[in-house]
């Protein structure tokens, strides 16, 4: 993949968060690029770690910097508490528009940013990681949801196991569409 | 808990405090070897005064890594440890796991720190992981399982040399020394600045981290709870003097013309000198990792310069035949058009391939992304962005060169200078 065809594929998908009037914060952009390669064969190719907050790449967050250092997407300050959110500029969404997508993947994009856009970080942070760890290989759900507690102890035993059911349900519905 | 004190004179910090373990730990031979890696690899033909070592840079970091601790744990008091889940006796123990990995985190360094950090052996990634084995080595392992009472697990130390973005933690105390080691606003960055600065004289990189140190403090994240670094609203603009004073050494010495062009030919004179172009993945023995020094590679130049088949990627190291920028990319024109650089590369290296050499900045991370630094505000934590218009306009760089040998330096310019007009009407 060109540079030019990255930077303007996360132009895109940030575009498609902005516009599901998402607060697309850092966490929407990664987990929405994760689950988009996963559930979506999205071939971006991002190795992702378990980092602080779920699901993480170094190297999208370095061409998410490589993005505003182009100017093509732009930082948007919003009154206490909340932190800044991203937009993307014109010439942002010129540069998404240089390498089309397939449309069934373009369209599939806009379900998956209307579907995660809205959620706050802290539930991106439990989807990720429940999707994280139902890639770890075969194992009981009991032993899925310890996983996932022990991972993010800021969550009970029942929201982990709505999480690994919510996965589980938008995978499916992925495949079916 | 470890016995009798010995004490080191630094520069920046003044009298460095050690204990028995710490020194059998500098005393090791890995660590030793630090003193022959210079900080900034070949700064020196640019700033005369950058010959400091890995080795002073260690020993500053695990000084600032317990005063930033002191400052920390004396604010958190007993509601901090309670969080972290560790007993008044942990504290000590926490502070010395600390300690252990502030300075074992650069004991994987490549000669001339990371200039050749793109010849570590397959299944290598970059020094890090020759950090996480020289830790668990034969060399550092048994000294650090003496530290009673303590009982440290090298893991521990792995965790917190690494830090916790090259090795994440599920463990939040684990995932907090950590990031006061490798973070942000972590202590390695914080020596590495004061100590550029002074020995490279670039005031540039001067900043008020005394004051940075004792406003750190510990919060809880705002969207996770789990326990971060953050600086009280009183040491805004030290933070913002620590954002900014690596900004500018970044434009004034890291990624300053002449130097980047020796990392370039340095690399091009290892390729051709080291066996299979790469370093050994082995640590021991006479060619093992840990051989390599400075000193050695120096010493090789030195003999390659009568060599027919290293004898000018030698000299232009040792004699100063460095190639001279010839073409630096405007930045719009980066902007415009994101494969302009690789274009042009390809185009210039098709007719000077052997001539011209080309260097790229644009993976460097020198401003901060939202949720990066906290301020502890009276209304509560706020990302840094939100509260300083400074940080908030501070645009990440992105720089592209284009280097050639003297005798067809005007071509190539000509022909880049070209190349990058033609294209100027990209998007």
């Amino acid at each position: 993949m060109k540079e030019s065809e990255r930077l303007g594929l996360i132009a895109r998908i940030i575009q498609k968060l902005n516009e599901a009037g998402s607060w697309t914060g850092r966490t929407h952009i990664q987990k929405d690029i994760y689950l988009a390669q996963e559930l979506l064969a999205l071939p971006s190719d991002y190795p992702f770690v378990l980092y602080q907050r779920g699901p993480y790449s170094f190297d999208l967050d370095s061409h998410i910097r490589s993005l505003r250092a182009i100017g093509a997407i732009d930082l948007e300050l919003m009154p206490a508490p909340y932190g800044p959110r991203y937009c993307v500029t014109q010439f942002g969404r010129a540069i998404s528009q240089l390498h089309p997508l397939d449309a069934d993947l373009d369209q599939a994009l806009t379900s998956l940013a209307q579907t995660l856009g809205n959620k706050t970080a802290r539930d991106l942070e439990l989807l990720g990681t429940a999707h994280y760890v139902l890639t770890e290989g075969d194992a009981p759900d009991e032993d899925r949801i310890s996983r996932l507690v022990r991972l993010k102890p800021h969550f009970s035993a029942e929201q982990a196991k709505a999480a690994l059911e919510e996965v589980r349900n938008l995978e499916k519905w992925f495949k079916s569409t | 808990m470890p016995s009798s004190s010995h004490e080191i004179r630094d520069p920046v910090h003044n009298f460095i405090i050690f204990n028995d373990l710490e020194r059998d730990l500098l005393n090791s031979r890995p660590m030793q070897r630090l003193k022959y890696i210079k900080q900034l690899a070949f700064t020196y033909e640019v700033y005369p005064g950058a010959t400091h070592s890995r080795f002073e840079h260690s020993l500053g970091t695990m000084e600032l890594a317990s005063q930033a601790f002191d400052i920390i744990t004396r604010k958190g008091g007993p509601k901090l440890l309670a969080e972290l889940g560790w007993s008044e006796n942990d504290e000590d123990r926490c502070r010395q796991v600390l300690r252990l990995g502030a300075l074992l985190h650069d004991v994987g360094h490549a000669p001339f720190s990371h200039a050749p950090e793109s010849l570590m052996p397959d299944g290598i990634a970059g020094h890090e992981d020759f950090t996480e084995r020289i830790i668990r080595s034969a060399d550092i392992r048994p000294i650090i399982e003496r530290s009673k009472p303590f009982n440290i697990d090298v893991e521990e130390v792995v965790a917190v040399a690494l830090g916790p973005k090259k090795k994440p933690q599920e463990d939040a105390s684990l995932q907090l020394l950590g990031e006061l080691v490798a973070g942000e606003l972590g202590v390695d960055r914080i020596d590495y600045l004061v100590r550029d600065a002074l020995h490279t004289g670039a005031a540039a990189g001067r900043f008020d981290y005394q004051r940075l140190l004792n406003t750190l403090t510990v919060i809880n994240h705002p969207e996770t709870g789990t326990p971060v670094l953050a600086v009280e609203a009183g040491g805004l603009h030290a933070a913002e003097g620590l954002i900014l004073a690596r900004y500018f050494m970044f434009l004034q010495v890291y990624f300053h013309n002449v130097r980047r062009i020796y990392d370039r030919h340095l690399v091009d004179f290892l390729e051709a000198w080291l066996p299979n172009d790469r370093f050994p993945s082995d640590l021991d023995g006479e060619d093992g990792y840990l051989s390599f020094t400075d000193e050695r590679v120096t010493q090789a130049i030195d003999h390659a310069l009568h060599n027919a088949a290293l004898g000018t990627l030698a000299s232009r190291l040792r004699n100063r035949r460095h190639f001279r920028k010839a073409y630096e990319v405007p930045h719009d024109a980066m902007s415009k058009d994101p494969d302009i650089f690789e274009n042009l590369t390809a185009y210039i290296q098709q007719d000077f391939p052997d001539q011209v050499r080309v260097d790229e900045s644009k993976k460097e991370t020198y401003t901060l992304e939202p949720g990066e630094v906290y301020i502890l505000t009276d209304d509560g934590p706020r990302d840094i962005l939100t509260v300083s218009e400074l940080i908030q306009h501070l645009r990440p760089i992105w720089i592209g060169r284009v280097y050639a040998e003297a005798g067809v330096r005007e071509q190539v310019k000509t022909k880049c200078r070209r190349f990058v007009e033609e294209r100027g009407d990209a998007p």
